[in-house]
């Protein structure tokens, strides 16, 4: 199947031209071909062109016929309407209910009489490819410094051509003084939109061009039109509207005097798309209404990313300014995308590095529409090596890294398919090292060693009080028999050594001991061997048991 | 922990400070366009749970084929074809309002996402004819020209089902059911432009 782009076509009706002299059928002898047939279609205006050099008025009319292409298949040859017995050299076939996407192949020949020319070669086309754009209808209202632009999109209402692209088309336009011989500034405008910041009571000519860029068609302009701007109003307009949306969405703007109240506005960007009146589709914020700053923050009526105009407007009470100059805000483009923040955590053998992407929290959920990635670079304190590592979570483990050194981390989040990263700034700096386990246990066992020692001395100091509270409250008199043995063979003197006290008793004891030693010497040495044994505070008792039972013995 | 979390607030509005506004990248369109086409298909199907049974009589067949996207194309005519699929999708919803039952913003939300999508597309394609037109002051146009003259065919193919759907509606005067039908045909016109899109990735 032969292409077919416009280009190809006019190709195709050169060759048809220079072909068609050859082939002549018999009884076809004294007709020409029509030459050079070409389609021309200004928005839906149909029009069928060809030359014809011979003898004009000689009774010659020109018939075209089409025949409908669709996928190869070929329909039969029917009239083109308002292209039968035509006497000039073109005819209009708008009348003929064509599909401008269906592919049409159009031929034509002379008549005169019964006489017929042989057809002349094929045109085949489709209405919407070779189809041109016509100009647009402009209509200029003056306000002030500016112009607003109203335009009709190309052809009419009931014109079927551009009905899909409607919304599709972009305008140019060229702007110039009257009365300078500079050449035109050229904007790309939507219908309503105003040229501004023109001089005041001064003529302007323009023209305007409708075009559909991805078809690649450009229409043709429309007339030149001028209008006088007005004088400058009382109440200028804010200047300098700016966007900040760092972290909330802040419109910005210049005025020159004090004590005003201002009021903002937004409206949809893609009712600007849509070919009507969309003057009633400002919406104001209502936080932004009559307000005194110079700035407003509107972040609470923008929940959907998309693109929106901005306008604001000055009043002192009883005049209002005009409207500023619509400022365009495209969330995601002027959005700002700052670096993250790191936070890095050591465990007992790896490092968890947690990613905290700015905004995130805020309105503007950005990894929601783009799935950020992020660029970790560690490197150990000392050393210029860095590795790096993409991960696709905000919170992640780095192992394999040795104990006890210090390792420094930076992370940048980039969008899944970003190359070209340069620019992309990198989070703070955060430095950790991994603490093994191993001290920890050691200390574990230290503090259990302590415990259990210090267990055992408590045991112990236990152990003695005990026994000393025994001894204080359950003195036992009686040595064991063995000790007794032991001292019978020991002579008096080694037992009394001790204190003052002990020497003084016991020297009573001797006195009665030498009374008593020929009726019960071992009776002696037991007492004082016990007292040697014992403190000073029990001996006084002791003495007088002891001395007790010396004078039972001695009665 | 509140001091750290001070200190890291203070930071991050110093990186701000000093960071640029991020442009429109061309590269990044898969992502973006997947998720702005997911949404809307999301956004359809919540409008109306089920197909009316009443307007089961005037469904029609748009004659939807894949040979409007043959298999093999470049980048560049996948672009093309979600760039023009995206405006017309947009152009049947905002030339005639759709029904009342619909709710106003969910329409709202699709048009914003298919009026930026459309922008976006526009702006990359033309990017990318600049890029082309380079290339060609090299390279002999002649291949180049034939490729687009098929993508046009195709082109046409597209334009046709779209204005059928148009005069559909236009016939059965916008009624509900119309916008009912619509919607499905709409809802496959997403689910067509999201196999596109995972082209580009």
């Amino acid at each position: 199947m032969p292409s077919f782009s416009p280009a190809a076509v006019l190709v195709l009706l050169v060759a048809s031209g220079k072909l068609s002299r050859f082939p002549r059928a018999a009884g076809e002898k004294n007709l020409e071909t029509p030459q050079n047939v070409t389609v021309e279609i200004v928005d839906h205006n149909f029009i069928l062109k060809w030359n014809w050099d011979n003898e004009p008025n000689s009774n010659v009319t020109f018939s075209a016929y089409y025949q409908k292409i669709k996928s190869g298949k070929m329909s039969n040859w029917n009239k083109l309407i308002g292209c039968q017995n035509v006497t000039g050299t073109k005819c209009d076939f708008t009348s003929t209910n064509l599909n401008i996407f269906e592919k049409i192949r159009v031929r034509i020949r002379s008549e005169k009489g019964q006489e017929t020319s042989p057809w002349c070669n094929d045109v085949l086309f489709a209405p919407f490819q070779v189809a041109q754009i016509g100009p647009p209808e402009v209509q200029l209202e003056a306000e002030d410094t500016s112009i607003i632009i109203n335009i009709s999109p190309p052809g009419t209402i009931n014109s079927s051509m551009w009905a899909t692209h409607i919304s599709s088309f972009t305008y140019s336009l060229i702007i110039w003084k009257n009365s300078s011989s500079v050449e035109g500034t050229r904007y790309t405008v939507h219908s309503g939109d105003k040229i501004n910041d023109l001089s005041p009571e001064t003529t302007y000519c323009l023209k305007v061009q409708a075009r559909l860029p991805i078809q690649k068609k450009s229409g043709s302009y429309s007339p030149i039109l001028c209008i006088n701007t007005t004088a400058q109003h009382k109440l200028p307009r804010p200047e300098n509207v700016e966007v900040d949306a760092v972290n909330n969405y802040i419109l910005k703007w210049d005025y020159p005097y004090e004590n005003m109240s201002f009021q903002v506005q937004y409206l949809l960007g893609y009712y600007k798309r849509i070919p009507s009146d969309y003057s009633d589709k400002w919406k104001t914020i209502s936080d932004c209404k009559h307000i005194i700053s110079r700035h407003c923050d509107f972040s609470e009526e923008i929940t959907t990313d998309g693109i929106y105009y901005l306008r604001v407007q000055a009043s002192n009470g009883t005049i209002t300014s005009l409207w500023s100059a619509e400022r365009k805000f495209d969330t995601r483009i002027h959005t700002r995308r700052g670096p993250p923040s790191i936070i890095v955590k050591p465990h007992k053998d790896s490092l968890s590095v947690y990613i905290s992407v700015p905004g995130e929290s805020e309105k503007k959920p950005m990894s929601q529409d783009y799935p950020l990635i992020y660029e970790v670079i560690y490197w150990k304190n000392a050393s210029n090596i860095e590795n790096k590592m993409i991960v696709k979570q905000k919170l992640f483990e780095v192992s394999d890294l040795k104990p006890l050194t210090l390792y420094c981390f930076k992370v940048r989040a980039l969008l899944d398919n970003e190359k070209s990263s340069k620019s992309i700034q990198f989070s703070n700096v955060e430095c950790s090292k991994i603490t093994p386990d191993e001290p920890k246990k050691t200390w574990i066992i230290v503090i259990c060693f302590i415990f259990i020692v210090g267990l055992i001395v408590i045991a112990y100091c236990l152990k003695r009080l005990l026994k000393l509270v025994k001894y204080v409250f359950y003195p036992s008199c009686k040595p064991p028999s063995n000790m007794d043995e032991w001292f019978s063979d020991q002579p008096l003197k080694n037992l009394l050594v001790t204190s003052e006290e002990q020497t003084e008793s016991c020297i009573i004891e001797k006195a009665n001991i030498i009374v008593l030693e020929e009726t019960n010497q071992n009776e002696k040495n037991d007492v004082c061997n016990k007292q040697d044994n014992h403190d000073s505070g029990n001996y006084s008792n002791e003495d007088e048991t002891s001395s007790n039972k010396m004078t039972e013995e001695k009665l | 922990m509140p001091n750290i979390q001070k200190c890291l607030k203070f930071s991050y509005f110093l990186f701000l400070l000093f960071t640029s506004a991020s442009s429109l990248d061309c590269n990044l369109l898969y992502s973006y366009l997947r998720n702005v086409n997911w949404k809307a298909m999301i956004l359809l199907s919540k409008m109306n749970k089920e197909f009316p049974r009443q307007c089961l009589s005037i469904r029609m067949d748009f004659e939807f084929s894949q040979e409007l996207l043959p298999p093999e194309q470049s980048l560049k005519d996948i672009k093309i074809v979600i760039y023009e699929m995206s405006q017309h999708i947009f152009n049947i919803f905002s030339q005639n309002y759709p029904p009342h039952t619909w709710e106003v913003e969910n329409i709202q939300k699709i048009q914003i996402g298919l009026h930026q999508q459309t922008e976006y597309l526009k702006k990359c394609l033309e990017e990318d004819e600049k890029e082309k037109e380079e290339l060609e002051k090299e390279v002999e146009d002649e291949i180049s020209y034939s490729g687009l003259a098929i993508l046009q065919v195709n082109n046409l193919e597209l334009q046709r089902y779209f204005k059928t759907i148009g005069s559909y509606l236009k016939e059965k005067k916008y009624s509900h059911c119309a916008w009912e039908v619509i919607r499905l045909e709409m809802r496959r016109c997403f689910y067509i432009l999201q196999k596109l899109i995972s082209q580009l990735k």
